[in-house]
Order: structure tokens, then sequence, then C-alpha cells
């Protein structure tokens, strides 16, 4: 797929087309859309004046950065100056950041300009954005359906063509799902090559920022940019560069069955077994992989990350940061009232279920058990890496589906992740990438898989699948 | 062993710092149950003599730096901008008692 970053910064390198009517552009599509809900606020002021002073750098002939001119959008999880960081949640309505993430300036650095911050699912936790506090976003190709979530207003405010990539956050499937609901490709790099310093926490084993773009390259390049080792972050390191080309010509692909299995819209399943088809006329080398470890990945995940996020979510206090109950009258009541007041239903239930997994008597049952099933599925993604390049499979069971169609029933809704927390648990890179619509015009998404640190060598065969598959997103 | 009652649901409500009404308690009480019964297939898992535990995946160890302060220019005042009540440069909290 064509670069849409590309042409912005030969643009405004070249004086075509100012930096400043790249901003106003899509302040402007960010009206029109406003129906579809995929933006909390709007950074209209500080945009323009960066925008500005991007050109003025420009015009005085100073060098220009890799992203000069570019809008994007964050995930109101990544703290930012110029608006409110809310995460989507009443515990952060009225949060100001006291500093930028490393991924804002980082791509700041190179002339981008942060315009909006995109709704989520409230804290991250959800696969549709009806967990947002604020109201969920819509789907772009069908106004009755989610955009997938968490990062649900990143992927709808690309698929809208609001901005050309936005950030994300994946911690079980946040940025695979919603790109494959909203045809768009997303990102998950390996767990770590970004910097994590200023992003809300939600699961510290697996969170991980990433990219909701057009096209791979695009996805490559804002990752090149805000990605590797940041002294902030003792948890970050670099992803291996591509040095040589890597032709679908003789790549080992394997299909991992389980994803293909029982439970998997037929309308999905034949896109994606056509895809395939396609890159095996490429030359690729394709064969079944057997990954049964996998069946257990969900059970996995719903232990680790609920134990994560009830440790990580218990710094919400009422008193440093966040909401305060002001009805409290003692300490005590501050820590009790401010936190059933802030946190929502999700948040609530997640940590509850990790108090219980974590609690004395249950650990050993749910959370040691888990972490040791999970060193198992580490391992089968491994020993399938000795024999293929690439794993490939669906990104997620099924299209989209309806606004409140799986609200009222948890275990469904989580089923929607069965396909990218594996991937999660073993801190793989990961990209969906659009390969087509069902017959209702709604976007599918192949999820690719890589060894780890294998970023680049992944997005540039993310990149010649989408040409044979022909996608358009 | 999965089934979860109301009395634990508070139970843990309480270790966690958060208060449920009634019906709050009924609801999770439910919904962490089913939850739990999924989670009960990993009693299914076999072979895991001698697995060891992971519970992190990028394999780095004893990430350090040099122990010396690094001016991140954050002010006294922004960081504190976000409490609910100051006082003298500090975070004032309610009475403990």
């Amino acid at each position: 797929m064509a670069s849409r970053i590309a042409p912005i910064v030969d643009a405004v390198v070249t004086g075509v087309k100012t930096a400043r009517q790249h901003v106003e552009e899509a302040l402007q599509k960010i009206e029109t859309t406003e129906e579809y809900h995929a933006i909390l606020q709007v950074s209209k002021d500080r945009a323009l004046e960066r925008a500005d002073a991007v050109d003025a750098a420009i015009a005085k002939g100073e060098t220009a950065g890799r992203l000069a001119g570019v809008p994007f959008i964050a995930k109101d999880n990544i703290l930012t100056f110029g608006t409110r960081t809310t995460a989507a949640s009443k515990m952060l309505e009225t949060f100001n950041a006291p500093y930028q993430a490393t991924v804002i300036e980082r791509l700041e650095a190179e002339g981008a300009i942060m315009v909006a911050k995109a709704n989520l699912d409230a804290f991250a936790h959800g696969s549709s954005t009806e967990n947002s506090d604020f109201g969920p976003t819509k789907n772009p190709h069908d106004k009755t359906r989610v955009p997938g979530g968490s990062s649900g207003g990143s992927a709808a405010a690309v698929a809208l063509g609001i901005v050309p990539f936005a950030l994300g956050s994946d911690t079980g499937g946040s940025i695979r799902q919603p790109a494959s609901y909203c045809g768009v490709v997303g990102h998950k790099p390996t767990y770590g090559t970004v910097s994590r310093y200023g992003v809300v926490a939600m699961a510290s084993s697996t969170d991980v920022v990433g990219t909701l773009a057009h096209s791979a390259a695009d996805a490559q390049l804002v990752h090149e940019v805000m990605g590797g080792k940041d002294e902030r972050d003792s948890t970050s390191h670099n992803s291996e560069a591509l040095d040589v080309a890597v032709p679908l010509d003789g790549l080992r692909i394997g299909v991992i069955r389980q994803h293909m299995d029982e439970g998997v819209d037929p309308q999905v399943k034949s896109l994606v077994l056509q895809t395939i088809g396609k890159i095996a006329d490429a030359g690729a080398q394709i064969e079944d992989v057997d990954m049964p470890e996998l069946a257990y990945a969900l059970a996995v995940y719903y232990v680790v990350v609920p134990a994560e996020i009830s440790s990580n979510l218990s710094r919400y206090d009422g008193i440093k940061f966040g909401h305060h109950a002001e009805s409290s009258t003692n300490l005590s009541e501050t820590y009790f009232k401010s936190r059933s007041e802030g946190f929502g239903r999700e948040a609530k239930r997640r940590i509850l279920i990790g108090t219980y997994v974590l609690s004395s008597g249950y650990y050993d049952a749910y959370y040691k058990k888990a972490q040791t099933v999970r060193t198992l599925i580490v391992k089968a993604f491994d020993n399938a890496f000795e024999k293929y390049d690439i794993l490939v499979g669906p990104t997620a069971p099924a299209p989209a589906f309806r606004l409140g169609e799986n609200t009222t029933d948890p275990v469904q809704m989580y089923l929607n992740d069965v396909m990218t927390v594996g991937v999660s648990l073993a801190g793989l890179p990961a990209v969906s990438a659009p390969i087509g619509t069902t017959k209702d015009g709604l976007p599918i998404g192949m999820q690719v898989i890589a060894p780890q640190r294998k970023d680049a060598m992944l997005l540039q065969v993310v990149e010649d699948i989408m040409s044979v598959s022909e996608a358009r997103s | 062993m999965s089934q979860i009652s109301v009395e634990e649901v508070a139970r843990l409500a309480k270790l966690a710092h958060i208060e449920l009404n009634e019906g709050e308690e009924k609801l999770f009480a439910e919904e962490v149950s089913a939850i739990l019964e999924r989670v009960d297939e990993l009693n299914n898992v076999q072979g895991l003599e001698g697995v060891e535990p992971t519970s992190q995946v990028s394999g780095l160890m004893n990430v350090t730096r040099d122990d010396e302060i690094i001016d991140y220019g954050i002010a006294q005042e922004e960081l504190l901008q976000n409490a609910n009540a100051t006082q003298d440069g500090s975070i004032k909290v309610e009475r403990v008692l």
C-alpha cells in the first residue's frame, strides 16, 4: 500500500503545502467526523504553533525531520502536553501530564505534530471502546458496529483519514484487533522495543506502544523514530535493523492450525486462505503448524493480566493524582471512595480477579500455574520459529460486532482476543494487515507474527503480502 | 474450585480498597466465577513438571545505570498540580484516624 506519510513530508519540505495546511486539514476532518467519536480532545493551538515552527525552520533552510509536518493522533493513555490525559477514565478526567511520553518527544523531534487524543476503553481494558467512560467510538465502515479496542479511537481515526498514523497500545491485542475491525495496518512491536515512559500502565509484562497506519512502510518509519532504548524506561531495548530485504519467494510460513479451527467465521477463514494462496503463488513455502499450547493462551492471559492490572491500578489512591472523592473524611475513606467512584465496572472486575489470583492460598493455583503455562506458550513459538520465518492466521475470529452485542457477557467479549493474547504473552512482534472485506463490507485482518526484535523484517514482509493480496485499506 | 461467593467478593473488594454495593457484589460474584471457570482449564495442562514460570520475556536482566541525579526538567509545582490538596510544597491528606 502506498505510504501516506512520504507525500506529506515531501510536500512540506519542498514548500508545496505547509505543515500548517496539513494540520488544519486534519483538524477540519476531526470536525466533520465527530459522529464517530474517535477523538476525546483536540490540541488545536499547540498543533498549529508547532506546525508554524516546522514551516519556519524549513523556510530558513534548516534540516527537516523525517516526519516533518506529519499530523498524528495519540491514544489517550499516552502523556501529552496541550491536552489532558484521561485514559478514557473518570479517574483521570482532569489529569494534566507534568511531562510528555518519550514516544511523543521522539516523534515531535522529527517534526511530527500531535493534533488530538483518541478514545479507548478506560485504562485500555476492553476490545470495543464500549468501556470508555466518555462513550464508545463507532466503526468507520458501519456505524452500528464497534471499531474494536482498546485502541479503537486510534484505528478509527486512521480509517477515517484524519491522520496518516496514530499511536495505540497493545497488551493482548489492543492494536491488532481494532486494526482488523477498521481495515488498517496495526503494528504491535516486540515487547520492550518502544519506551513506555509516560504511558499509563496496564499490564507491565505485555504492554507495548505501537502504530496504526495505512501501510506497513509507514508503521516501520514511525517505529524507527519512536522505538529503541530509552534511559527512562529500564525495560526498553532495540529491535533489529533489516540489512537485506526478505523476499516472499522462499519465505517459510507457518499457518497456525489452532487459529483456523472451528469458531472462526467462514468469511474470515476464506479471506485468510485466499491471501495465503496468493503468498504461495509468490513463491513462499506454506505449511500448517500445530500449536496446541495456544489453546491455553486466553486462560493464562486472564490470570496474568488482571494480576498485573490490580497491582498497577493500586497507585490510584485519590491523593497524588486522579479522582478524589469529596465526601471522604479520613484517609481510608479517601482510598475506598475515590477508587469506587473513579474506576468503572471493567477495571473493578479485573482488580477483583487480580486480587484473587494473587491472594494467599490461590497464588500457586492460579498465578504461578499461569506463569508456568506461559513458559510452554513461549516455547511453542520458539519451536515454530525454528522451522518458519513467520507465522500467520486471522487477527480475530470474526469481523466487527455490533455495539452492545457483547457488553453483558465478559467471557464472550474476552474471546475476541483469543488469537492475539498468545503473541503478547511471548512478547513477539505482530501486525494485523487488512486483506479484504466481507460481503457486508466489513474489513478483515490477517495476523502476521515474527520472532522477537524482527520488527523490520516483519513489516517488510507485510508490505509484500499486502501488495500481492491487493488489499485496499 | 472456582465458584466465588458474594462474601468472597466483599473480602476481595476490601483488600483492593474498593467499595461495592450489594448489587455489585452479586454481579461480580457471577462474572468473576464465569471467568475463573474458563481459567480452570489450566488444570488440564500436562507436562508442567520442572517447567519454570515466566514473568518477563525480553531476557533483560539487572538493568542498571550510574547512580547520578538526572534532571528531568519538571518543576515541583508541575508535579503537584494534579494532587487534590497541597501545602508548602507537600501533598496534604485527610486525617488518618
